[in-house]
């Protein structure tokens, strides 16, 4: 089990090393974004780039008391740039597609239907408008045909090649924005905190009281938190350059956050409670705003 | 895929309702005495039934105490909620590669013949410890396992009630008491069983055509036959797999690749099938029958050659296959700690599920009690729990599918749905 999930691993962190890296640091983009109190973070709100707030939820089936799933969490990528609010939807996809895949490799195939079945209900939608806007060929049968093997349960082999089938497909959605941006700390940070900022929010959910009782959300930030992980080492040597200090501090706080996680399918006593991973969050928001 | 509604019961089965709806007519009514559910359970007299047996059995049947490394029960793969089996082709096996066949539902064993596919064991009794000291299943020692389960404070006085004149924990006592377990699990009634009953509008045109298709033309009687849809024989299908199957066990080839017949009940939920878990649908395993035999001299002489079938007998096929899985109403889950009693068996609460939400947010119920969820929106859902006392995973409830859930110890529940996190349903149960 634990060579699948390596393998899983590996080809997420390859596609988001083949969108990312090998790329020249390109000067800052001036892309926005803001934080917001919530996160115990406050800070001026920068004036929006391109006239679009990521208002990610709308339009999809999100938003407050709807199917409340990330894609509704608007709040989380508030800020962001249309583009940069892709980008981060794109990122909750393999997050779902990571944690999904560790499941039903693990023989818990109904504990992984729901992770196969967010990004196709929920998150393609959230999609669209740049696809549209990018020409970006639609990849929806992909996931549709992804989340059917699963609901058919077929053998876990199948079901992982055709992630790899949807993780070329997000590859190739994600390299209509430039690589110089994609690669750039000032454009990328704010998606990982965007991310991050869902972690925080899905994490919250997995409670009732002081115990978990929300599998699929613990899973859910479990996911994001390893993508968001694996976008800032692909942009650690960039970093370092700018701040090896900073730099440094991030990346142990990142890994002090994913010990929030030490199994996917979770205990009911957690390890941290959703404020500390809340202020935890707070601390990575710090260590990145030095680094844009 | 449905979970199954199972019943538990003592030793009568619960009655059908008095029927609705227009009677049958003689003839029907004649060909559908071959099929009429069982009211009584059989015990055998060398392990006769009591509630004390049946409850230790229960306790051992979902103990990990029962594995060598401690993370396997039976339930691991016999899972209530996926009919008493475990919903995947082949489960893994402990050293990681895969078993090399399907795990069969545990439910109405209590009728069988010969258990496992091949028929190698002869009793429920004998078939118990099988798992147990297999290496790829659980990798225990009888002694191992007698061991861990004096080691357990609370087995002491369990053993003691379920064999008052012998309670001692030994692999014989074990093995009768998961055996009177097995035998108390007994598939729901179903909109067939109503049917068969006197009830003419239980069950749709489609697959009362279906059931003529079953029975006449397409030949499947021959070897589905009975209320459980089983001659208990065995037979090669011509599946492409390589397993010899019972000629391997009784060294006679021309029983090469037969495999015991399974039954029909509940079939619809219990995909993929075959015992290798070769095919997916049901759609799948007719066409398998119409065109996918091999040809190979073991083929069973009661096969019958169905090519002329048309896509609209296929079809009504399909649809009475669907009404052998059994009603929301007689749905309560076999966890259910008492043995419900013929009146008992309706004591089940039903909301809805619609728009996104649960017709409720909060309900009250008393342990013991089931809760039935039914799939009233035009998207599927995915019912799920994960609470001390019960961790219930529905996987995929497609619109019109129904869930039941057990609750069998007072307390506090959260039901939600995995597919739409904001669907949340408090139980408290008393
Ligand atoms: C690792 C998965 C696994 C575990 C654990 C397991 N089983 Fe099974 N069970 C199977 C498989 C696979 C078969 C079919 C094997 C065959 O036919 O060769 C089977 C067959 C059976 C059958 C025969 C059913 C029939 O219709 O012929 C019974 C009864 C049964 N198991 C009961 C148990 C009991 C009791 C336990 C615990 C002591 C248990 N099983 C543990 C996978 C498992
Ligand atoms: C010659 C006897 C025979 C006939 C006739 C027959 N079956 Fe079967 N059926 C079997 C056997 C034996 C198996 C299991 C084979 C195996 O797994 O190797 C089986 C398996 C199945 C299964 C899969 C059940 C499961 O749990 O895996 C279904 C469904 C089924 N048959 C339906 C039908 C239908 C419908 C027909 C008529 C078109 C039919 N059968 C005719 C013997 C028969």
């Amino acid at each position: 089990m634990a060579g699948s999930k390596v393998k899983i691993w590996v080809g997420l962190g390859a596609y988001v090393l083949a969108s990312g890296a090998g790329t020249a640091l390109a000067q800052t983009s001036d892309a926005d974004y803001s934080l917001h109190g919530k996160h115990g973070v406050q800070m001026a709100q920068a004036a929006t780039h391109g006239g679009h707030g990521g208002e990610g939820g709308e339009g999809g089936e999100g938003g407050e008391g709807g199917e409340g799933g990330e894609a509704g969490e608007s709040q989380a990528l508030a800020g962001l740039s249309k583009e940069q609010a892709y980008l981060a939807n794109i990122s909750m996809i393999r997050g779902h597609l990571n944690v999904g895949n560790e499941l039903y490799a693990a023989g818990k195939t109904n504990d992984a239907l729901p992770h196969f079945l967010h990004p196709v209900e929920e998150l393609y939608g959230e999609l669209k408008e740049v696809m549209d806007e990018k020409k970006v060929p639609a990849f929806k049968s992909d996931l549709d045909k992804l989340s059917g093997m699963v609901k058919r349960k077929v053998p876990a082999q199948q079901v992982q090649e055709q992630t790899e089938v949807v993780l070329t497909r997000l590859t190739e959605a994600t390299s209509v924005i430039p690589a110089n941006t994609l690669s750039d700390p000032a454009f990328a940070l704010p998606v990982v905190v965007g991310v991050l900022r869902t972690v925080t929010d899905e994490y919250t959910e997995a409670f009732e009281g002081d115990t978990i009782a929300n599998p699929v959300e613990y899973q859910d930030s479990l996911g994001f938190a390893r993508v968001a992980n694996a976008m800032v080492e692909l942009m650690t040597p960039a970093l370092t350059t700018k701040d090896a200090d900073a730099a440094n501090q991030l990346r142990e706080q990142m890994n002090t956050l994913l010990t929030t996680w030490p199994a996917v399918t979770p205990a009911k006593k957690a390890v941290r409670s959703a404020s500390e991973v809340s202020a935890l969050v707070s601390r990575i928001e710090f260590a990145t705003a030095r680094l844009r | 895929m449905r979970p199954l509604a199972v019943l538990i019961l003592l030793t009568a089965l619960a009655p059908l309702p008095a029927s609705a709806g227009k009677p049958l007519d003689r003839a029907t009514a004649s060909v559908l005495a071959d099929f009429v559910r069982p009211t009584t359970v059989p015990y055998p007299d060398s392990n006769p039934y009591s509630k004390a047996k049946v409850e230790l059995g229960r306790k051992l049947f979902f103990d990990t105490a029962l594995s060598g490394d401690g993370t396997r029960s039976c339930a691991t793969c016999h899972a209530p909620v996926s009919g008493w089996q475990d919903g995947v082709a082949r489960h893994q096996a402990l050293d990681g590669t895969m078993l090399g066949r399907r795990t069969p539902s545990a439910q109405d064993g209590a009728w069988g013949e010969l258990f496992f596919w091949d028929g190698r064991a002869a009793s429920l009794e004998e078939q118990a410890l099988g798992p147990v000291q297999s290496v790829l299943e659980m990798n225990q020692t009888l002694d191992g396992m007698v061991r861990t389960l004096e080691a357990k404070p609370e087995y002491s006085g369990l053993f003691a009630g379920a064999f008052p004149e012998n309670p001692k924990i030994t692999p014989d006592t074990v093995a009768k008491a998961i055996a009177t377990f097995e035998r108390s699990l007994v598939s729901g009634i179903t909109p067939f069983d109503r049917w068969v009953a006197g009830d003419d509008k239980a069950i749709s045109r489609e697959a009362k055509r279906g059931f003529d298709v079953f029975t006449g033309q397409a030949g499947c009687v021959s070897c589905h036959s009975g209320w459980q849809f089983t001659d208990h024989a065995f037979h090669d299908i011509g599946l492409p797999s390589d397993d010899l199957g019972r000629g391997a066990i009784i060294k006679v080839p021309e029983l090469n690749h037969a495999f015991k017949t399974p039954t029909l009940r509940n079939v619809a939920d219990r995909a993929p099938y075959m015992h290798d878990g070769s095919i997916d649908t049901l759609e799948g395993v007719v066409e398998h029958y119409r065109s996918g035999i091999v040809q190979r001299p073991t083929l069973s002489p009661d096969l019958p050659r169905i090519d002329a079938l048309s896509d609209r007998d296929i079809k009504d096929l399909v649809a009475f296959l669907h009404s052998l899985s059994p009603d929301p109403a007689t749905a309560a889950d076999s966890l259910t700690a008492s043995a419900p009693s013929a009146t008992d068996a309706s004591d089940t609460l039903t909301i809805v599920q619609k728009n996104k939400q649960f017709s409720e947010r909060h309900v009250h119920i008393s342990a013991g009690q089931a809760l039935t969820i039914e799939n009233h929106d035009t998207r599927a859902h995915n019912i799920q729990v994960f609470s001390e006392n019960l961790e219930f995973n529905s996987g995929y409830q497609e619109p019109g599918e129904h869930v039941s859930l057990p609750f069998t110890q007072a307390g506090t529940y959260h039901v939600f749905c995995g597919i739409h996190p904001k669907m949340k349903l408090q139980v408290d149960v008393k």
